[in-house]
């Protein structure tokens, strides 16, 4: 997926010279109003959309001569309605007691259609189908008669996601929440319809095009990774030092007790997806941990919070600090604060951190957090959910290492253990996933969909590894890919990519020790890489330069190791090969 | 109708306008002024762009009003491009319309 390392790449370094990821909407209605909306978003990433003939789905899907696949779009954006979609919604619609036996047969047909265009685009977005609330069907008994329209529309959309959901780079987006947010009565416009074909109400596509621009960050690795929260008036309601533990509302028969609560689930439900949660507020450190840790009713815990800082600092030095420990970019952040004084100054000092507007009313703080669609994920690994509890072993780490008498003996007492594998369909989401989001560690931010990637990994010439890390602390899970390119008798190294979370526990080292080791099991007898430069991969460049066996004589020339004699592997690691 | 609603019929069609707008390329953006050509030859207002500015002014007119004004005269292309022609001859429209159905509040 060339245009998201390009976007990711060109958004980092100017905000004048976006590149803009092109896309094709596909819909039988007239998607002008849509597209033009899409087009003048100013959020990151920006889209340049066209439209195929309205009204020609099926052939502007199966045809790949039509014009307007003339320059191989992005992104297709198809977005249907069930009542010109589906003939027997159409039917059933039209006569109420008709027997609707086709209708699974024609989902079938149009996910035949994507899966088609799926293998010419990079992604393809769909919109679940939906219909105006307006329309009662059967009333009564719409859900209950396969004929209903209601009934038929579930189950079309069940089809729908079903037939889909294999297909890596299809992803079915509910155009529900769109009506839902519009509101009933600006859903639908009679006169957009019938004076212009506009298939919904303004205020709907102006949602497409949010859940559009959410979707596209997922997948470009724009997802937000961390939330810093403050803690009195935020996470509970008072002061603890006013009030102490007793006296925070928080759960109870108690409305901003119980709207706290449920933000709080909503955080957890987030933290056990891979979001990290931390804390930045002026308090006494001991009071606050105490509260979390012992008031009955807080549903997240110490053990849920990546780290924090509280005292009585400001808290844009705090917040700076603690994205420090964490290792992650200020562009990674969102900061709820209930006081606008703060979210002024953490806006004002960075304006690279998402600041929302937070709600003057607790009861509207669950509702003001839900509505954040920066957190979306192209997919949920076991690496995400155990992301937090990483950050709970890295501080025992830490404790160890404050402990030990260098930096040897406390990588020694680690008892770390990598595991390497080749890339396999298991691993195929996580090690794309990673591919993705790793900034840091990456020596040429490809980014590819889980197709490319694999389609890449099973070229002749390629090879993928993947490491994993585990520790006497804890498993870090999959942090690795090493991915070489055999052209005569050099090895490239292609994509050398390690979470931030393990950097410098000679885990990189280990890594360019078993490319190396499998270069020269190929019968190759050099070792290449190539440093391609981006705002954010310097500690890659710095590894490179300093900690690795590669050289090379000036910089406009690769990496170079000689295979002749490999490096070793670091004493403090024992090695798994897991493709022996 | 007084000159204080006409005013406001104005500065709504403009907020209609500046809707639109969201969804024009810059090329075609309206300027939001009462004294823009809209269908007339020298404006930049299309067919489509009509469409989307009718619903926009009926949608502001139902907030305004709480009743619905029927703005599209069933679509007659004749009534309507003569009512397009600039901002003031729309508002003119606006007004004949609201008024056939009494909407407007008696007072601001």
């Amino acid at each position: 997926m060339w245009y998201i390392a390009q976007t990711v790449r060109v958004f980092s370094r100017t905000k004048n010279k976006m590149t803009k990821i092109s896309a094709l909407l596909v819909s039988d209605f007239n998607g002008e109003s849509f597209t033009g909306y899409l087009n003048n978003d100013t959020r990151a990433p920006q889209i340049a959309c066209q439209m195929a003939p309205f009204g020609q789905v099926v052939q502007s899907l199966a045809d790949e001569t039509l014009p307007c696949w003339r320059e191989t779009p992005d992104l297709v954006l198809v977005w249907t309605t069930p009542e010109r979609q589906l003939p027997s919604f159409r039917a059933a619609i039209d006569n109420p007691l008709c027997q609707p036996e086709l209708l699974m047969a024609e989902v079938d047909e149009f996910c035949r259609l994507i899966q088609q265009a799926a293998g010419r685009v990079r992604t393809i977005f769909v919109t679940s189908w939906v219909m105006s609330s307006a329309n009662r069907g059967l009333g009564l008994i719409d859900l209950k008669q396969n004929s209903g329209c209601a009934h038929m529309l579930l189950r079309a959309n069940l089809r729908l996601v079903e037939n889909l959901k294999g297909l890596t780079n299809v992803y079915v987006l509910n155009a529900q929440r769109w009506l839902e947010l519009a509101g009933a009565a600006r859903a639908y416009d009679s006169t957009l319809w019938y004076m212009g074909k506009v298939g919904f109400g303004l205020d709907v596509q102006k949602q497409a095009v949010h859940d559009v621009k959410a979707a596209l960050q997922a997948l470009t690795g724009m997802t937000r990774k961390l939330i810093v929260l403050d803690l009195d008036d935020t996470l509970w309601g008072g002061i603890i030092g006013d009030v102490g533990l007793e006296g925070l509302r928080l759960g109870g028969h108690d409305p901003v007790g119980e709207a706290l609560v449920d933000l709080q689930r909503y955080l957890k439900a987030l933290k056990n997806r891979g979001i990290l949660l931390g804390i930045v507020s002026k308090n006494e450190e001991n009071l606050a941990l105490q509260a979390i840790s012992q008031h009955p009713e807080m549903v997240l815990r110490v053990e849920d919070f990546a780290g924090w800082r509280i005292n009585w600092k400001d808290k844009a030095d705090n917040l700076l600090d603690l994205v420090k420990e964490l290792n992650v970019g200020l562009q990674s952040v969102v900061f709820i604060d209930d006081n606008p004084a703060e979210r002024f100054r953490i806006q004002k000092a960075f304006p690279e951190v998402l600041v929302p507007e937070w709600p003057k009313d607790k009861l509207r703080y669950p509702a003001a957090l839900q509505a954040l669609d920066c957190f979306d994920l192209p997919a949920i690994t076991p690496e995400d959910a155990a992301r937090s509890d990483h950050f709970l072993a890295e501080r025992l780490r830490k404790a160890v290492q404050t402990e030990s008498a260098s930096v040897s003996d406390w990588l020694q007492g680690l008892d770390t253990t990598v595991t390497v594998e080749p890339l396999s369909l298991a691993h195929l989401p996580r090690a794309t996933q990673l591919l993705n989001k790793t900034n840091q560690m990456n020596l040429s931010t490809r980014r590819m969909t889980e197709s490319e990637f694999w389609a890449w990994s099973q070229n002749n010439d390629n090879r993928v590894w993947t490491f994993r890390v585990s520790d006497r602390f804890g498993d870090a899970g999959l942090i690795g890919i090493v991915g070489l390119q055999q052209k005569g008798t050099t090895a490239t190294m292609v994509d050398f990519v390690l979470s931030c979370r393990v950097m410098g526990r000679r885990i990189e080292e280990t890594m360019v020790h078993v490319a190396a080791h499998k270069a020269k099991q190929l019968g190759l007898n050099c070792l290449c890489a190539t440093y391609r430069p981006t705002p954010r991969n310097q500690p890659c460049v710095e590894f490179l330069e300093k900690r690795s066996a590669f050289r090379r004589q000036n910089a406009d020339e690769p990496y170079s190791l000689s295979l002749d004699n490999p490096p070793p592997l670091p004493d403090c690691i024992k090695l798994i090969d897991g493709s022996k | 109708m007084s000159s204080l609603q006409s005013a406001r019929v104005i500065s709504l069609i403009l907020a209609a306008i500046e809707d639109l707008n969201l969804q024009l390329p810059p090329e075609r953006k309206i300027p939001v002024s009462p004294d823009t050509n809209l269908a007339s030859p020298e404006g930049l207002l299309d067919s489509m762009g009509m469409v989307i500015l009718i619903s926009c002014i009926e949608d502001r007119l139902r907030e305004w009003t709480g009743a619905e004004v029927i703005l599209s005269n069933e679509g007659d292309a004749t009534v309507l491009s003569q009512a397009f022609r600039t901002v003031r001859t729309l508002a003119a429209h606006v007004v004949h319309c609201a008024n056939s159905t009494r909407v407007f509040p008696d007072k601001e």
